[in-house]
């Protein structure tokens, strides 16, 4: 009694571990991340244009520390009142630092107060006060010093909230005489929170990535469709009854290893007007050559197998061999991982496609067009419109991966083993 | 021995000449509002552009065809010969090595993070360099802005699109996953064991038995590679013949359909030549083909 007790306490204890396995793990994240996906086209489907939130154009994320990672104001030169009226930049490196308390408020928004003995500006903004207003300080140093701003501020504000803004600057030494430092740097006002900003033309990136996810499920779903629709049944008959057809997929499998793939997309988007429905199906009949090799490989190495010989002898008919004891119960496996690399790849040819303007075009969020309009971006150093999309596109693609690797973990290697 | 080199190259002509009626029907089917011919008579035309390779009267610009494809491609092959040599130089390597270091967990997770790097796509991995550049070094790894930086920068700025290419789309992890597969059967054939048993040197034998593996590898990838440039050209502003097609089929007003059967054909000639090579590299390497 005792021994047997003490088995299932073991036996519980595996099962409490397994939960933690990398292959629930697996199943459980990429689940997740389908679902959002899912979510997200229902949501564009059902909300259309109401989803969709429009403010103050270029406004970073609302989190100082998104803000310190995602943007950098390339305008935000100190500027010195020197001979040659130079620019410096931020990353020279300084020495010599000394505390400095001198300034005074060149152009600040209305009701704006300062504190001069913590440094700080206080504010609270009210509705006429709305957009982006320049803030500019005059630094007095002294004799033979500068001023040096270490942050990079841009702050974003919410209409009726109080702010204190922290002003912080250090001094360094100059062989120059009396310097005056101009600091200028952005607010802006909006009556919205946008935790991850918004784009040039004011659309809230959390609105415009979930618009995203439009582009992400229905054209991989064709892809799947056309691709594995054609490649099991080229691959399995090639497979299986040899001959012809097995010449028939090795042709064509040999006519588009000679074409770079994304050429053959290239002029396909351009024949079909740049239809994104229409291309994913052209890119179904580009990639079902691969996923046929992969069934005909299995189906070969399976044929020889003592079930298949039993099955035949007791006179089951081919159709039914192939379909059911060879497809379905023995290459299930190599099914998911044909699914989930096909939708992989619908997602990132969408992407490619649209961020090369060969995509979905006109006012459609796909993350290609995110992402071309956030390079343009990148050079006014806001980087929040490029790094976001890129972080939905890997988290997607990651998902799938996963999801893929965990079905098959989960449900089917141990069975066909 | 030569008359299996001569069939190789009377098949990889004739994969040419398919590949350009292919090309020429597929041209012939874009719509294009400023060409009124039927669809019939734009393949013959551009069938006949292609067999007679008549490209010098078509003018681009004040230049002819032939000038404005050969100076895009010395771009293009800059790129595609640079990626080959730093896989050559990185990956094979580095999968030989993983292939003999097999018990290192080290080298193991070394390798894991090698192959989920280089299993994000090129054109992130264009953005990201892009992100990388401006926001740490305050500069743009475009090519328009060589000029102005100094020598460094100019090399970096160089290397980043043969290097993105490498390291995106999975070349990189298959190529080394191919190679760690390859010399670990190679290890486990008889006469090297005989010969790690005698105390011998087994790197010449080795790397002779792989020579042809690496041939295959490069052919098979080749196709992936010049998919790859064309977005790491358009990323940063390369004018190969990548940023050429693109060009090409997007811009309307300039749309050139000669160019891009002109430039498709120069990059299916590039593979197909790299096909040829692998074949007689097996053929050469492999006795019982080179000598019956």
């Amino acid at each position: 009694m005792r021994k047997s007790f003490h088995v299932t306490e073991q036996n519980q204890q595996k099962q409490v571990f397994n939960i933690f396995n990398t292959k629930y793990i697996e199943f459980f994240l990429g689940t997740i991340i389908l679902i959002i996906l899912i979510l997200g086209n229902i949501l564009v489907y059902f909300k259309q244009d109401t989803l969709m939130k429009i403010d103050v154009r270029n406004q970073p994320p609302h989190l100082q520390f998104l803000q310190k990672i995602l943007y950098k104001p390339p305008e935000l030169n100190i500027q010195y009142q020197e001979k040659n009226n130079q620019q410096m930049s931020l990353f020279d490196n300084w020495f010599n630092v000394d505390e400095g308390n001198l300034f005074e408020l060149i152009h600040v928004p209305i009701g704006m107060e300062i504190d001069k003995e913590k440094k700080k500006l206080i504010w609270r903004p009210n509705k006429n006060q709305k957009g982006k207003t320049i803030i500019k300080l005059k630094i007095h140093p002294g004799k033979e010093k500068k001023a040096v701003i270490n942050s990079r501020p841009h702050f974003t504000a919410i209409i009726g909230d109080l702010y204190h803004f922290n002003i912080k600057y250090r001094l360094v030494k100059t062989n120059e005489k009396d310097i005056n430092t101009i600091i200028e740097f952005p607010i802006t006002v909006s009556e919205k929170i946008h935790p991850l900003g918004t784009d040039g033309m004011g659309r809230d990136v959390i609105s415009c990535i979930l618009f995203g996810t439009k582009w992400t499920i229905i054209p991989g779903l064709i892809v799947i469709f056309v691709s594995i629709s054609l490649g099991t049944t080229f691959g399995g008959y090639a497979g299986y009854y040899g001959g012809i057809k097995n010449q028939f997929l090795s042709l064509i499998t040999n006519l588009f290893a000679i074409f770079p793939s994304l050429l053959i997309i290239f002029l396909t988007a351009a024949i079909f007007n740049f239809n994104i429905y229409l291309i994913m199906i052209a890119v179904g009949l580009i990639t079902f050559p691969r996923v046929a090799v992969g069934v005909k490989n299995k189906v070969l190495s399976l044929k020889k197998r003592q079930f298949i010989e039993a099955a035949q002898e007791l006179g089951l008919s081919d159709s039914e061999i192939l379909w059911k004891d060879i497809i379905w119960y023995n290459s299930r496996n190599l099914m998911i991982t044909n699914i989930t690399h096909s939708f992989i790849f619908a997602i990132l040819i969408e992407v490619t496609l649209s961020y090369l303007q060969l995509g979905v075009q006109g006012k459609s969020n796909s993350w290609g067009n995110l992402l071309q309009h956030g390079k343009d971006q990148l050079y006014y150093g806001e980087y929040w419109l490029v790094l976001i999309p890129v972080i939905a596109v890997l988290i997607s693609i990651t998902g799938f991966y996963l999801l893929g690797d965990g079905i098959n973990k989960l449900f089917f290697i141990k069975k066909e083993h | 021995m030569f008359t299996k080199i001569l069939k190789q190259i009377l098949l990889v002509s004739l994969l040419f000449f398919s590949a350009g009626i292919i090309i020429s029907a597929l041209l012939a089917l874009v719509p294009d509002i400023y060409v009124q011919d039927t669809i019939l008579n734009r393949v013959i035309n551009n069938f006949n552009t292609y067999i007679t390779f008549d490209y010098n009267d078509i003018q681009f610009g004040n230049f002819s065809l032939w000038e404005v494809i050969l100076s895009r491609s010395i771009v293009s092959l800059y790129i595609i010969s640079t990626t080959v040599f730093l896989i050559f130089l990185t990956g094979i390597p580095f999968g030989y090595y993983i292939s003999y270091k097999k018990h290192s967990s080290f080298i193991q997770i070394i390798n894991k993070i090698v192959c989920a790097l280089s299993s994000v796509p090129i054109l992130i991995w264009a953005l990201l360099f892009n992100y990388i550049f401006f926001s740490l070094f305050q500069k743009s790894p475009e090519y328009d802005t060589i000029n102005n930086e100094s020598t460094f920068w100019k090399y970096v700025i160089f290397l980043l699109p043969p290097f993105t290419v490498m390291i995106g789309d999975g070349i990189l992890a298959d190529v080394i996953r191919r190679m760690k597969e390859e010399t670990d059967k190679i290890l486990n054939e008889d006469y090297i064991k005989v010969l790690h048993a005698r105390g011998l040197s087994t790197n010449k034998h080795v790397f002779h038995a792989l020579l042809p593996v690496i041939g295959s590898v490069f052919s098979d990838k080749i196709s992936y590679l010049i998919g790859g440039i064309v977005v790491v050209e358009y990323v940063y502003n390369w004018k190969g013949l990548g940023w050429g097609i693109l060009n090409a089929i997007t811009r309307a007003g300039t749309k050139n359909y000669d160019f891009v059967l002109g430039a498709s054909m120069v990059l299916v000639a590039v593979i197909l030549i790299v096909y040829l090579i692998n074949e007689i590299i097996t053929i050469l390497s492999d006795p019982r083909l080179r000598d019956n």
